[in-house]
């Protein structure tokens, strides 16, 4: 559970609900991520209210890494194909990438590079899925890692002092970013990402794959949503490795060798550098498909 | 303005250009100082060969004949270490090993750490600035 200061609590919350608000069309879709039986019609009425998501979610499931020969053009079509709950994740990794593409002058991101940064990782993350042998649960691994990195806009806005000062704090102490940030604040940009995801009402799925991404090791909860925050955390390594897009605190961080052995991969470099070369090809593509050019 | 150059793209020309966001992987620019152009990329692999390849196609862009390459020098930039892994150390040093088996003079260089860089460079004054995310620049 997350604790945080009263002063600082009323700050984020007030971020979260007054800067980072969710559309009510959003917030009525990820109710019906919830719900087992949500009938097609329901999910293209809220949608036809965002044509705009509808579009990215289509290229999503377009996208090279679900790999389809055939091209799929419809909403309908993505749901016999992926089924209402896969689709619906993808509706959340579009509006993952919307609420990204923002510029964060705190950690330095211009216009769509934090976008970039999430998706690469997003798509190196479900390679990791697909050679672990984790191929079917490619869209929850695909959805957490697009919004892994909500909590770093969030906290973009608590201003230039407080991101200096944990650099500070990295610089000085010698630690990772994510221990300068609890050690400062009380909590890692993932903690305060599942913070926000759940009182926007995401799937507790979902936002307990975003908490733990960092430290999969220490997520003994579920066995399988453990393997998909193991996915999201090698992913997001390879991002980094990237660095396409990436913010001030890309560098800063440790990998959690745990990931391996819970992924039953060897644990050295040699499958994070595999995964990399595989994904360097896609960049430029990844950036086209979803129309993410820098500063613009 | 600069010319902003992709990630696995090759280019040539005398243009200013701009590499931004370099972690792992490396800028590599070749100047040549005697036509004020140069040629470049933002590349990552640890395979000796692929680099090699990589190289030649830069060479080969900016028309250096019979392996003369006293009028070039080479310019890299990148190869941070990530997560506490070595992939950035890795790729240097397969980048220098085939460099140097290549015979390529190096003119400067800002490898390692855990940095993300962006770098320009003006192949008319040979002016290449390196500057780094966290903030401060240095010229190579």
């Amino acid at each position: 559970m997350l604790t945080m200061d009263q002063k600082l609590k009323s700050r984020i919350d007030e971020i979260i609900e007054k800067t980072t608000p969710i559309p009510q069309h959003i917030s009525n879709l990820m109710k019906m991520l919830k719900d087992e039986n949500v009938p097609l019609s329901r999910i293209a009425i809220e949608l036809a209210k965002d044509p705009v998501l509808t579009a990215d979610t289509i290229r999503m499931v377009n996208s090279a890494y679900y790999g389809f020969s055939q091209e799929i053009k419809s909403l309908e079509q993505a749901v016999v194909i992926l089924g209402t709950k896969a689709l619906l994740r993808l509706v959340v990794a579009a509006w993952a990438k919307r609420i990204s593409s923002q510029e964060l002058k705190n950690f330095r991101t211009a216009q769509n590079e934090l976008a970039i940064f999430s998706l690469v990782g997003a798509v190196a993350s479900v390679k990791f899925g697909e050679i672990s042998g984790i191929k079917f649960l490619s869209d929850i691994i695909f959805t957490s890692a697009a919004l892994r990195s909500i909590g770093r806009v969030i906290m973009d806005k608590l201003g230039a002092a407080v991101i200096n000062n944990i650099l500070k704090e990295v610089f000085e102490k010698k630690v990772s970013f994510y221990t300068a940030s609890k050690r400062i604040l009380g909590f890692s940009h993932s903690e305060i990402g599942a913070y926000a995801l759940r009182k926007w009402g995401i799937p507790e799925d979902l936002a307990s794959v975003v908490e733990y991404y960092q430290t999969p090791s220490e997520f003994q909860e579920d066995k399988t949503l453990s393997k998909v925050a193991a996915c999201v955390h090698l992913g997001d390594i390879a991002a980094m490795q990237i660095g396409e897009g990436a913010p001030v605190d890309g560098m800063l961080y440790q990998v959690d060798k745990g990931a391996f052995s819970i992924l039953g991969l060897d644990s050295t470099e040699n499958i994070i550098e595999k995964v990399c070369e595989m994904i360097l090809p896609e960049v430029e593509k990844i950036k086209e498909t979803f129309q993410l050019q820098v500063g613009i | 303005m600069d010319i902003s150059i992709r990630l696995l793209q090759n280019w040539v020309g005398r243009e200013r250009i701009k590499i931004e966001k370099v972690a792992s992987g490396a800028a590599i620019i070749i100047w040549d100082a005697a036509k004020r152009r140069a040629a470049a990329t933002h590349f990552y692999s640890t395979d000796e060969s692929k680099i090699e390849e990589k190289i030649k196609e830069l060479l080969t862009s900016l028309q250096i004949q019979d392996n003369d390459f006293s009028k070039i020098r080479v310019k890299v930039v990148g190869g941070a270490d990530v997560a506490g892994l070595n992939l950035g150390k890795k790729f240097i040093a397969s980048l220098f090993n085939v460099i140097k088996k290549m015979g390529l003079p190096v003119g400067g260089y800002d490898v390692g750490g855990n940095v993300t860089r962006s770098v320009t460079f003006d192949p008319v004054t040979g002016k290449c600035i390196v500057s780094y995310l966290i903030g401060g620049e240095r010229e190579i």
